[in-house]
């Protein structure tokens, strides 16, 4: 059940039960106060009467010869002085009854009322509550001194019952429709008060099916708005964080179809090679190159696998395990390392590194990240040209000036298998790994690898410190 | 009339691998290793029987070389390590006749390249071994002009053989393209086939035996 459809249930419930509670006792206390009225009014206009015709009676007693007389005289003067809403009995036997009903003198046998005006009249009469013929009457019953006559009046208070039986009924009907009015403006009301709660869930439900982009406009200043706020705050969490794991998603996708892809070049090979070594009859040189070729091609394998191995350790990585290394020290051996292959393309490694410094880092990781890069520049440069490696405050650079990387493929060539021109690059041995590489080396250092580079003109690529980043490692 | 095939794939492995089986069983192999190289030569009045032309090339690349390739009516058929549909759609609606995704087998390639040839009718009429000429279309062989008669399955058998000489067949392979299907372990059909074949035409030292693999028709020339 919805709330609002609940909270209205319970209120209207609630207002037609209250108010029909306090309708009957409203009615009840003017019913009894209207009877009082009435009741304290008859028996003292009965007293009075009574009053009256006793004291006739007195002044006449003397006159009677016997009973019979006083019976006649008495039913005579009764009868013409007094309405016809009381009857008279002459010891205890009714004489002049105009009203159209009986009445029992001797035992009563109606409820017995006590009124509480009765308290201010003097010897008040005794009043009944009787039903007879289907009319609700108040009885009185009044004895003379002597026990010679006994008087009856009655009020017919039936309309006093009917317009209040009138009235409840009447007032219940009002009730309800008061209370369907009630209930149509509270459901209205509430349907307003709570939009913003359907507006959340849709959004929620919007969420939830996929749509990271939801969110709820124009919020509002209540505590619903609040809640809305916070609601829009989540979801754009979620979103940065669904984003993130879809980039990632994607880049593994990339990297794994890009792996798949480099291993097919040397499988064709190491497998076209051996089957033709099976079913030809090669001459001993053809054979010896086949052989060659599979040896080449499991090489190529091989280093690919080594890179990805490195380059997945790295990535799982957070921190590199740092030591102070002299950083003339570590361009030295980088030069060492490159001296042989550099010679045989004859390319020559021009090192500068005015002052020392000390720096923080895992030397075999920035080896390999000087290494990567003169290897780089190397298969970019023509043979007899210099390649310049450079470590200043700013950070550590290889620069050459060989063929350089067009400007649309800079941001793209940090990437696992990113080759600008593929064909080369695979020729030379490459498997587009070496940059992405350096890129996590770089990057467990807290730096970051910066490329500069102009097609035709050569390249200048390192990794930059970020700023203070000497001050907290030199002495 | 042996058939001039271009060869235009930049990895010098594959590129070699590719001539060396094509130039096996008889057809001359022309290699290139860069496209706009291929671009050059095609403007120059040279004639070819089909291209194998891969897709990543430096220079042109191969979507870019087959509407020159067409220009001149050498039909094309794509290397690509590509094995992704689009790229072999778009080869096919570009209008190459076939595509060969890396890593292939020998068979493979040699098979798409003989029906290309065929498709073209570029291919010889008449299959000569020596002294025995085998007629595909009329199913006919004659050794030193005497018409010899085969059984069918023996015919094909033959056929696929000479086709490919001087390249070991598999039984399997054998028994795949004369059956059509794979049959496991009943590979002993395929040498009382070849044992027939030797003795009708004299072909002991030239159906040779290959151990473990199958059979190879070596013919030198």
């Amino acid at each position: 059940m919805k709330l609002s459809t609940k909270i209205s249930a319970a209120a209207v419930s609630l207002l037609l039960l209250l108010s029909q509670i306090f309708a009957v006792w409203n009615l009840t206390q003017t019913k009894k106060h209207l009877l009082d009225t009435i009741a304290q009014a008859e028996s003292m206009q009965m007293q009075s009467d009574f009053g009256n015709f006793w004291q006739e009676y007195k002044k006449m007693k003397s006159y009677f010869q016997d009973r019979r007389g006083e019976r006649f005289w008495a039913e005579t003067k009764f009868r013409d002085s007094y309405n016809e809403h009381m009857v008279l009995y002459y010891y205890g036997t009714e004489i002049c009854n105009h009203t159209p009903y009986e009445f029992d003198v001797s035992g009563r046998k109606g409820e017995e009322m006590e009124l509480t005006s009765f308290r201010y009249i003097l010897n008040p009469p005794r009043m009944f509550r009787e039903t007879l013929n289907g009319r609700k009457l108040l009885v009185f019953f009044l004895e003379g001194e002597e026990g010679i006559f006994q008087v009856v009046r009655y009020r017919d208070v039936t309309d006093v019952y009917e317009e209040s039986d009138a009235l409840l009924w009447r007032g219940m009907a009002m009730d309800l429709v008061l209370s369907a009015c009630l209930l149509a403006v509270l459901v209205f009301l509430l349907k307003r008060i709570l939009k913003p709660f359907y507006r959340l869930r849709d959004a929620a439900n919007r969420i939830a099916g996929g749509d990271y982009t939801k969110r709820i406009e124009h919020p509002g200043r209540d505590e619903v708005g609040e809640v809305a706020q916070s609601f829009n705050e989540m979801a754009q969490r979620v979103q940065e964080h669904v984003q993130d794991l879809a980039d990632t998603n994607e880049k593994q996708r990339r990297m794994l179809g890009a792996l798949a892809h480099e291993l097919k070049t040397p499988l064709t090979g190491i497998q076209g090679y051996a089957e033709l070594m099976q079913k030809v009859d090669l001459s001993q040189e053809r054979q010896m190159s086949a052989l060659e070729y599979i040896r080449t091609e499991c090489g190529r394998l091989n280093r690919l696998s080594k890179k990805m191995l490195q380059l997945t350790e790295l990535s799982g990585e957070e921190q590199a395990e740092k030591r102070p290394m002299s950083a003339k020290a570590l361009l030295e051996t980088a030069r060492e390392i490159t001296q042989w292959r550099l010679r045989q393309q004859k390319l020559r490694l021009s090192v500068s590194c005015g002052e020392d410094f000390s720096l923080d880092c895992d030397a075999d990781l920035l080896l390999s990240l000087l290494t990567n890069l003169i290897d780089n520049a190397a298969k970019a440069s023509s043979p007899d040209s210099v390649i310049r490696l450079t470590a200043n405050r700013e950070g550590l650079f290889v620069e050459d000036s060989g063929a350089g990387i067009p400007k649309e493929e800079i941001p793209r060539i940090a990437e696992p298998f990113y080759m600008v021109d593929k064909s080369r690059s695979r020729r030379q041995g490459g498997a587009g790994l070496g940059l992405a590489l350096c890129a996590q080396i770089a990057r467990l250092h807290g730096c970051t690898l910066q490329i500069e580079s102009e097609e035709g003109k050569g390249s200048r690529i390192g990794m930059a410190f970020p700023p203070g980043f000497l001050e907290q490692f030199t002495i | 009339m042996r058939a001039n095939i271009l060869v235009i794939e930049d990895t010098r492995s594959i590129s070699d691998l590719i001539c060396i089986n094509l130039e096996t069983v008889g057809y001359t192999a022309v290699p290139f290793y860069d496209g706009d190289e291929v671009s050059r030569h095609l403007k120059e009045n040279v004639s070819y029987d089909l291209a194998l032309l891969d897709i990543m090339l430096p220079g042109k690349d191969g979507f870019a070389l087959l509407p020159e390739l067409q220009a001149k009516d050498i039909p094309v058929i794509f290397l690509t390590a590509k094995s992704d549909l689009p790229s072999k759609i778009r080869g096919l609606k570009d209008g190459a006749e076939d595509y060969l995704v890396k890593p292939f087998e020998m068979l493979e390639l040699l098979v798409r390249v003989e029906k290309v040839l065929a498709r073209y009718q570029k291919e010889e009429k008449v299959l000569r071994v020596r002294d025995v000429e085998i007629y595909p279309s009329e199913r006919i062989v004659k050794k030193a002009g005497v018409e010899i008669s085969f059984k069918p399955m023996e015919f094909d058998c033959l056929l696929l053989l000479a086709k490919y000489k001087n390249v070991a067949i598999r039984r399997e392979e054998l028994l795949n393209s004369l059956w059509g299907v794979e049959f496991e372990g009943e590979t002993r059909t395929i040498d009382v086939h070849i044992a027939r074949i030797r003795k009708k035409l004299d072909f002991q030292d030239v159906i040779k035996t290959i151990p473990r693999i199958g059979y190879r028709l070596e013919d030198k020339n």
